[in-house]
């Protein structure tokens, strides 16, 4: 085919995955020093589930699975406020008992949802409406993150001394972690179960390599996802193999080499 | 300012406070002393509604409290600067920090013996003395009416720690109430009609400095 032909169906496709990685670039500084890495991957896997119950129940999964998510993530938010839980052990259980409902549902309906799409994703019959969706969502995480950067700060850096400032602590964590789920069912749908709680991770750990403050971890992470995405669409395409995966091993192998420097740099010092 | 009636406060199976009753007034000037595992902690915690307290009650009347807690957890991997840091602690945060702002930082940094270039360096680059430092002005910078700190002096070299008891006079001789807690008392720079509260549990001695001098003679150390 045509290179020109190909660029044309992915067009939308390709604008779905940049726009999916920039708001994930928003989110990532304040998911993973909030030590939240886990709830996202968590999270990834209810909203399998949920997109398989939709799949069974409703004509448009989607609708289903947004409000499922949005109350698993306060749920999970809420016994790890109060220390109902030990978080990772719970995560861990509440993650691949999901997955596995979730395998077992999709097995016995043959519909247009197929396995290999929610885990993979693909990039292909993309329509405006799914570009809208993301669109919206990327605006919605800009304006929530730009008004509330200097509280996310401090919730993420200290959650007492946040709530000794007067900051509604609890109502900030609450709307941070629906922003998350709706983030994360929003993405699935797109690109897979397998990319997104890496597009959660990615970006700050391979950012706070360079970043000077804060800000830059925004800066670089949106560069670098934005450089990884590119390329791993062009190498999935040429090597005829899933996106996603070519992404999250490309992330993979950056975040390798970082490590490698870092390493370097210590020791020539 | 602030009132505690009768207050416990059980842990499991013990009593960290027992029978705890005092009152900090306004612009008093208070330290708190006692040995490890005392309760100090606790009762800090109890005021800024960390712990649940089991009996009694703490009547609160203050707005806002510049606090600097006995753990300074930074997480090393948090890539944010000092200057970051530090306007974490201002009451009105703007998502670009103002000219103002930056200069009263400044001014802070100068007083407390750090270079101001130090606010663009990342906070995981400063020394213990230096985050501790950093952490204090982060506590006061808004001009709180009331200022807890726990265990502050710690990690700061002697040469630095007049300062800070210089810093803390002033700002409570300009109406700040200031409420310190201690592991041992600093004879050299307590002044005499400081507060004692002296806990264990329960409180042992609550006067000034001065009869505490008279009833425990040299046993200054709280823990001895």
């Amino acid at each position: 085919m045509d290179f020109m032909l190909i660029l044309n169906m992915l067009k939308y496709g390709i604008i779905i995955l940049l726009l999916l990685g920039l708001t994930a670039s928003l989110l990532s500084p304040f998911v993973v020093l909030g030590e939240e890495s886990m709830i996202a991957d968590g999270l990834s896997h209810v909203s399998f589930m949920a997109l398989a119950v939709g799949v069974i129940f409703f004509n448009e999964p989607f609708y289903v699975a947004i409000p499922i998510v949005i109350l698993a993530s306060i749920l999970i938010k809420y016994l790890v406020i109060s220390k109902k839980i030990k978080s990772d052990a719970a995560l861990g259980i509440i993650s691949s008992v999901s997955f596995a409902i979730g395998l077992i549902l999709i097995s016995f309906v043959k519909t247009t949802l197929n396995l290999e799409t929610l885990i993979s994703g693909s990039l292909w019959l993309r329509n405006l409406s799914d570009v809208i969706i993301v669109g919206i969502l990327f605006i919605l995480t800009t304006i929530f993150i730009l008004t509330q950067y200097r509280k996310l700060i401090s919730l993420t850096l200290d959650y007492e001394y946040a709530k000794v400032s007067k900051i509604k602590v609890n109502l900030l964590s609450y709307v941070f972690s629906s922003l998350v789920a709706l983030f994360v069912v929003v993405g699935i749908k797109s690109v897979g179960v397998l990319l997104i709680s890496s597009f959660l991770i990615f970006p700050l750990v391979t950012a706070r390599v360079f970043a000077k403050n804060f800000k830059e971890t925004f800066v670089y992470g949106m560069i670098f996802t934005s450089i990884i995405i590119l390329f791993g669409i062009l190498i999935a395409h040429m090597l005829n193999i899933a996106t996603s995966s070519t992404i999250v091993v490309l992330y993979g192998a950056f975040y390798l080499i970082l490590l490698g420097i870092e390493w370097l740099k210590v020791r020539v010092k | 300012m602030i009132e505690f009636k009768n207050v416990d406060v059980k842990f499991e199976n013990y009593f960290a406070l027992k029978d705890v009753t005092f009152k900090v007034n306004k612009n008093d000037f208070l330290n708190i002393v006692g040995p490890n595992g005392a309760g100090k902690t606790t009762l800090i915690q109890a005021i800024i509604d960390k712990v649940k307290v089991s009996n009694g009650e703490i009547i609160k009347n203050f707005d806002q409290i510049g606090y600097m807690q006995q753990k300074l957890i930074i997480n090393a991997s948090f890539p944010m600067t000092v200057k970051e840091f530090i306007y974490t602690g201002f009451i009105k945060q703007k998502l670009i920090i103002s000219k103002e702002d930056i200069e009263l930082m400044k001014l802070w940094m100068n007083r407390m013996d750090l270079d101001i270039n130090m606010l663009d360096i990342r906070v995981n680059k400063l020394s213990g003395g230096e985050l501790q430092r950093v952490y204090f002005i982060r506590s006061l910078i808004k001009n709180p009416e009331l200022i807890i700190l726990d265990e502050p002096t710690s990690a700061l070299d002697p040469e630095f720690r007049k300062k800070f008891y210089e810093i803390l006079y002033e700002l409570n001789h300009k109406g700040t109430t200031i409420i310190h807690v201690t592991h041992d008392i600093d004879n050299n720079y307590l002044k005499d009609n400081s507060k004692i509260l002296l806990l264990d549990q329960s409180i042992k001695f609550l006067g000034d400095f001065k009869t505490y001098k008279k009833e425990y003679g040299h046993g200054l150390h709280a823990h001895s």
